[in-house]
């Protein structure tokens, strides 16, 4: 038993050790090897499956334009519901990407340069109370990672209490970068 | 089957063809040099006379409109030597920049492989890789331009017996790393000691006099540094075990490896590839990176040349030619009327483009392949193989996927280098262009550290290129099959309507910029004669 015992130790520790000595490996084969440092253009990663990007890195020499957290536009003052006052989720996104949207283009940006989005769900009252995420999704497709639009900006969907406005199911923030003009490819 | 053949020449072959399985074709190659049954190449550029100016104005002529598709060194050559006749080119590039597969990667170069991720190339100032072609034969007709264009070059190294080969699964000589000039020595000093023993001992019936034989053996005698009873012991071609230097120290010759070992080494299959025709030293390449030659062009043709242009369709008409582009800054489609068009689109891509082009020129536009090529740019943080090996410029060869290790026939005595850390073809390019880039990365290191154990620890980035994935290209090179040289080349070679194609697959110099150069210029011709005649 007792030798059957320190075997399953030395598997274990045998095993561990191969786990540890890979990560070693991996960082000290090449201990010279440069940072993926981004170079003229922010850089996406992530899956190429997701409509996100996992991270993103700007170059050093990059100008960066935030907006404020962005809130829907009222489309109906007299409504009777949210819904008819300022839209369900997905047609508050709609609205608020397209006010993102000018403000870019005020800067001679466009939504292509976006590399993060932080978005701010409340729970639906017209939906039993459940963030309506997939609303948000929807909306974000007709702006991102489309034919037009390749770009899959790094993103956080956050639920979140409440809003400024009881109405507000949504709100933004976008983050976008001055491109730098290079002949690369 | 060969009975019309005369017992002389019969014996010739089989001397021949005894020479070869001894030596392969090196050796061959070598011998019928020497008996002179080689007819000199010619290393004239194909004869061009640019068209006439004056010619073309005054009998009003001139200013003839010519869209040219493609900014690499065809479509450049093509609107230059044009320009210079008063024709009025344009030029759509879909690309930021001019050059096409003549493409120096450099710090901050980009690119996105078909299917594949974002690249970044993150070399030093001053490092780069010619990720397409980075060598120029001295007689070849991109020798001209670099010199009207004043562009400046320096040699590139193509030749060094002081680098390796190295073949794994070879018998005795796997897995080791071996000087050049050693196989080199001992392939030859095997091989012409057998030639020269079989020769004096009349074991090869052959259809020359004493004299003549007596000549020949005196020939082997000197190429494989054979001793006085036609051994080979070895020499200082091969190298030192212990190399001499000064007073009483003169050194210690290295013993030969045993013929066995090196037959079977498979090193004298290298041999060839150092006198193939277009690979004779002296080669040359501009100094900085090979685009210097695009950029040249490139300033001589200012305003021609409409970049982010992609061509989406091609349309003829009696009198002219249609092109459609969509800018791809803007994502606007626009149109480029010309009396004339000069293609010169890769076919593979070319094939996926709309065109009314004849049904021919569209089968043969679609049945020609091209061939797999990819290479990867290594930066190390110390130049080891000249500190720790002495090796300045050429190459280790190897059967490994690597195929070859380039050596940078520049900046020596830097301190960082960049070198070429695969030049691979066909299957080999295909495996390894199948790899993520950072697996292609692991893949050169690890391969390349079996030869240099310096690898890993002096890394420090690469930049890998599979031409197959290349958007715009999609390939190497043209590569003819079988009969295609006769079947459909002559179709691609002559104008469909008012659209000639131009580019190194219409040439017999494939794969080299003076192919490109050579079929612009023969374009121009055709064109300004077709002009002269309308």
């Amino acid at each position: 038993m007792a030798i059957n015992r320190n075997v399953k130790v030395l598997i274990g520790t045998a095993i561990l050790s191969c786990f540890i000595g890979a990560s070693v490996y991996a960082s000290t084969v090449t201990p010279n090897k440069f940072p993926l440092t981004p170079m003229h253009e922010p850089e996406f990663y992530g899956s190429p499956s997701s409509s996100i990007a996992s991270a993103v890195a700007l170059p050093g020499k990059s100008a960066t334009f935030s907006t404020s957290g962005t809130v829907p536009p009222l489309l109906n003052k007299d409504g009777a519901t949210v819904y008819e006052r300022y839209g369900n989720t997905e047609k508050q996104a709609e609205g608020i990407m397209k006010n993102i949207e000018k403000q870019l283009t005020d800067q001679g940006l466009s939504l292509k340069d976006v590399v993060y989005l932080r978005v701010y769900v409340t729970p639906d009252a017209a939906l039993q109370g459940k963030f309506d995420y997939t609303g948000w999704f929807n909306a974000y497709a007709k702006f991102f990672n489309t034919k037009e639009n390749p770009v899959k900006p790094a993103r956080s969907t956050v639920g979140v209490a409440g809003l400024v406005n009881a109405d507000w199911l949504i709100e933004i923030e976008a983050v976008a970068a001055y491109p730098t003009p290079h002949n690369q490819d | 089957m060969e009975s019309s053949k005369t017992p002389s020449e019969m014996s010739r072959r089989q001397f021949l063809g005894t020479v070869g399985k001894l030596g392969g074709g090196a050796a061959v190659f070598s011998v019928m040099g020497t008996l002179g049954l080689l007819s000199p190449e010619t290393l004239k550029a194909a004869d061009y006379e640019p068209p006439d100016k004056n010619e073309l104005s005054m009998s009003g002529r001139g200013g003839k409109k010519v869209v040219i598709l493609g900014a690499g060194i065809a479509g450049m050559t093509a609107a230059y030597e044009l320009g210079q006749a008063g024709f009025d080119c344009t030029i759509l590039e879909a690309r930021a920049r001019s050059g096409g597969r003549i493409w120096s990667v450099r710090r901050g170069t980009t690119v996105a492989e078909i299917g594949g991720a974002k690249q970044v190339a993150r070399f030093s100032d001053g490092l780069y890789l010619n990720a397409g072609p980075m060598r120029i034969p001295q007689f070849h007709v991109t020798m001209e331009y670099i010199r009207k264009f004043g562009i400046p070059i320096e040699p590139f190294n193509n030749v060094n017996d002081h680098a390796y080969y190295y073949n794994e699964n070879v018998g005795e000589l796997s897995g080791k790393k071996v000087r050049k000039r050693e196989a080199k020595a001992d392939v030859r000093g095997y091989v012409s000691e057998l030639m020269a023993k079989a020769v004096n001992q009349n074991a090869l019936d052959m259809p020359l006099t004493a004299d003549e034989k007596e000549k020949l053996v005196a020939y082997l005698r000197s190429e494989g540094g054979l001793d006085a009873d036609l051994f080979y012991k070895g020499s200082s071609r091969g190298g030192y075990k212990d190399e001499p230097g000064a007073r009483l120290d003169a050194g210690v010759i290295r013993d030969p490896f045993s013929m066995k070992a090196i037959l079977n080494s498979g090193f004298g299959n290298y041999l060839s590839s150092e006198y193939s025709y277009d690979q004779q030293m002296m080669m040359f390449h501009p100094v900085g990176g090979i685009d210097a030659i695009p950029m040249a062009f490139e300033k001589r043709l200012k305003g021609k040349i409409r970049f982010h242009s992609e061509v989406s369709e091609i349309k003829q008409s009696e009198k002219g030619v249609a092109v459609t582009y969509r800018n791809l800054a803007t994502g606007e489609y626009q149109n480029v009327e010309g009396d004339y068009c000069i293609c010169t689109i890769p076919l593979p891509v070319l094939k996926k483009i709309k065109a009314d082009f004849s049904p021919d020129m569209k089968n043969a536009i679609e049945s020609v392949g091209y061939a797999s090529a990819g290479k990867i740019g290594l930066q190390f943080k110390r130049r080891f193989w000249e500190e720790d090996e002495q090796i300045y410029g050429g190459n280790t060869l190897t059967n490994m996927d690597i195929s070859s290790i380039y050596y940078p026939p520049t900046g020596y005595m830097q301190k960082k280098g960049l070198l070429l850390g695969y030049y691979a073809f066909g299957g080999n390019a295909d495996k390894l262009g199948g790899m993520t880039f950072q697996e292609r990365e692991a893949h050169a290191l690890n391969q390349g550290a079996k030869i240099h154990p310096q690898y890993h620890k002096e890394f420090e980035a690469s930049f890998s290129v599979d031409w197959k994935k290349i958007k715009y290209n999609e390939g190497g090179w043209v590569g003819y099959s079988g009969d295609q040289r006769k079947t459909v080349y002559p179709t691609l070679c002559k104008p469909d309507r008012r659209v000639y194609l131009a580019g190194e697959h219409i040439s017999y110099v494939t794969a080299w910029m003076a192919g490109g150069i050579e079929s612009a210029r023969a374009v121009v011709t055709d064109i300004s004669q077709r002009v002269m005649k309308e």
